[in-house]
């Protein structure tokens, strides 16, 4: 058996936060326990509020943030132990396009000096002259066109930039794009455009995407795979279809509520399922079961036991005591 | 008589490179217990058009045309006055919920100081009526929260906080701009329902701007909107959402995806990308990128034709 594309095992990410010469400092939870697979042209879509954790996994996974647990396994080795030449062919392999593309773009060199520049260093095999040629190439596939490459980033708008910053994470031809975030800052009209796109490069490539998103909705359109993270937690895990047809958590069910739809006949009179306050800080964590402070199921034994991960028949993952429940039948 | 008549509103900005247009003549009215929703992208000119209505304008912006609220002409008036009605009879929502927040007082003193200013209300009944406004908009442990500063408590809650000071002075009419879209979207949603409880239960009139249609279609009667500094379609939620006139509105609808639907293929999209404040059009503004346009749409500004319950400024409606 091939080992899997992308393996994350385990994975605690913690930060010190005010740490001194005379404080002790606190320790924020990032991620905790976080286990997942991709396969080859899968997309996998990772979802949560704020603090939930899913761009720190991102970041774990690119090799930004050292885990404090865990492993990260690209096609089966441990991307903590590569050697140099390993490193750079995960760094080929494995490419983040950003939420922000204005920012994300130096604004010192043209667009085709920014989409060829990873290959200096990524794809020493393919000859300089061939760079430039290549940039225009991947200007045009992203629907660009090649006179853009001699003007400079702050000469595009938001989604034009984040076409340029996708050319330039596809280049060296990776396995695995990691999109975090990367059309939240867009117009609705814009957006729409991008996630197509992203959807045609991944049937025309075959290339896998990691696409973490607080937009439930665009999800739905991309992922082949949706996992929901709360404060750290994997709460449920599932293909997409799956996952969007019914939801065995708790907070799975609240947060697909609270996506508002746009039909006034159908937002205006249906019954939301409303949760209590917000997220609780990353710094102080309740215990047993993160989510039990909102939940409206919660029990006694969600205050002391952490639910265990556990599988269910349709390939899914829930991380629940009370796995199964509706919400509306409790009121 | 409308709560608030907005009639031909124009904001320029005068900058190092000429003039700019920001809000190209805009008009609305709203009534008593009604929600209008003002939708646009980008430079659309919707945050525009209510911080020129409340004189709230950064030096080198210019605001004309005409906003009587209650019959009083807010255009041209002087700035003491317009600082007494806002907070009073007309409250602001903003997205950035921290500036809005004096940093260094509690926030049972903030909001107990916007009574005491406008209502002449003592300390004391003062701080009881911000307790039950906390209450109101669901934020746990009021008592606690009324000795907190800013700082120490989350997005969500120092927004909800924003609108329980919003609210305390009970306004006649409550201008939300993009109140919930640094929120996550479980807050979001019990944000969107006081709004709708506040319109039936005091008959506040608000104005909620946004881009985000599901936002509008939860709460609002009436939808205005706006493309390149100008409204191009308005009237009633239910018609707009049901059969929208536009092309643009249209297009905006059709790439918003919905959850509660199966999906059928890839999001239909509208080419291009909203054009910045600083172009000017002698025609239609969504003219190049709209797939019903031809010469005359580039050259002819459409004037507002009907549609049953609604008002498109295009020259292609009814489609």
């Amino acid at each position: 058996m091939t080992a899997p594309l992308l393996s994350v095992e385990g994975l605690h990410v913690r930060f010190q936060i005010g740490a001194g010469m005379f404080a002790k400092g606190r320790t924020l939870r990032a991620v905790s326990d976080v286990s997942l697979t991709m396969d080859g042209g899968e997309c996998l879509g990772i979802v949560g509020e704020s603090g939930c954790g899913k761009s720190t996994l991102a970041r774990a996974i690119l090799g930004f943030v050292k885990p404090a647990q865990g492993r990260v396994l690209w096609r089966g080795r441990d991307v903590g132990e590569l050697d140099a030449a390993g490193l750079r062919e995960f760094r080929r392999s494995v490419q983040p396009v950003f939420q922000n593309p204005l920012g994300s773009l130096n604004p010192r060199m043209t667009v085709g000096d920014i989409i060829a520049e990873p290959l200096e260093t990524l794809r020493p095999d393919i000859a300089p002259a061939r760079r430039r040629p290549l940039a225009i190439d991947w200007l045009e596939k992203l629907g660009l066109t090649a006179d853009m490459a001699d003007r400079y980033p702050s000469e595009f708008s938001g989604g034009q930039a984040q076409r340029i910053a996708i050319a330039r994470a596809m280049i060296a031809e990776p396995d695995l794009l990691i999109c975090d975030e990367a059309v939240s800052a867009l117009d609705v009209s814009v957006k729409a455009q991008i996630v197509n796109l992203l959807i045609d490069l991944q049937r025309e490539t075959g290339i896998s995407i990691l696409f973490i998103s607080h937009d439930l909705a665009i999800v739905r359109q991309i992922a082949t795979h949706v996992m929901v993270m709360y404060l750290g937690c994997l709460m449920e895990d599932a293909p997409a279809p799956a996952l969007f047809g019914r939801q065995y958590h708790p907070y799975t069910q609240a947060l697909l509520s609270a996506v508002p739809v746009p039909d006034p006949d159908i937002e205006q009179t249906r019954r939301h399922l409303l949760l209590k306050d917000d997220v609780p800080s990353p710094l102080d964590p309740p215990s047993g079961c993160v989510f039990r402070t909102r939940c409206p199921v919660a029990k006694p034994n969600c205050i002391l036991d952490v639910p265990a991960v556990t599988e269910a028949d349709d390939a899914r993952r829930v991380a629940c005591h009370y796995s199964g429940i509706r919400l509306e039948e409790v009121g | 008589m409308a709560l608030l008549d907005v009639d031909d509103l124009r904001v320029t900005f005068r900058t190092p490179r000429g003039e700019l247009q920001a809000v190209k003549g805009v008009s609305f009215q709203v009534e008593p217990g009604r929600c209008l929703g003002i939708v646009g992208e980008s430079g659309s000119g919707k945050s525009q058009t209510m911080l020129g209505l409340l004189g709230l304008l950064p030096e080198n912006g210019v605001v004309s045309g005409s906003a009587l609220f209650e019959g009083q002409e807010l255009i041209g008036m002087p700035r003491r006055t317009l600082d007494r009605l806002r907070g009073d009879r007309i409250s602001l929502v903003f997205q950035d919920s921290i500036t809005g927040l004096t940093p260094h007082m509690r926030i049972g003193d903030q909001l107990a100081e916007m009574l005491q200013v406008h209502r002449g209300l003592k300390r004391k009944d003062a701080l009881d009526n911000a307790r039950s406004m906390l209450d109101v908009v669901r934020i746990s442990e009021p008592e606690r929260r009324l000795r907190q500063y800013p700082h120490e408590l989350s997005g969500g809650m120092r927004q909800r906080v924003m609108i329980a000071m919003a609210l305390l002075c009970k306004p006649l009419l409550l201008i939300a701009d993009e109140p919930t879209t640094a929120l996550d979207v479980t807050v979001q949603a019990t944000i969107i329902q006081q709004f709708a409880k506040l319109k039936q239960h005091a008959q506040t009139a608000i104005i909620l701007i946004t881009h985000d249609l599901g936002v509008v279609a939860g709460v609002c009667d009436e939808v205005a909107v706006m493309y390149s500094g100008r409204i191009v379609e308005h009237g009633p939620a239910a018609d707009l959402f049901a059969a929208p006139a536009h092309p643009y509105t249209r297009g905006l609808l059709a790439c918003t995806p919905r959850i509660d639907r199966p999906m059928d293929g890839p999001l239909p999209t509208i080419p291009g990308t909203p054009p910045p404040i600083s172009q000017s059009f002698s025609g239609c503004a969504f003219a190049p990128r709209c797939a019903h346009a031809d010469d005359a749409c580039a050259t002819t500004r459409p004037h507002v034709r009907r549609q049953g319950t609604l008002s498109a400024a295009c020259l292609k409606v009814p489609l």
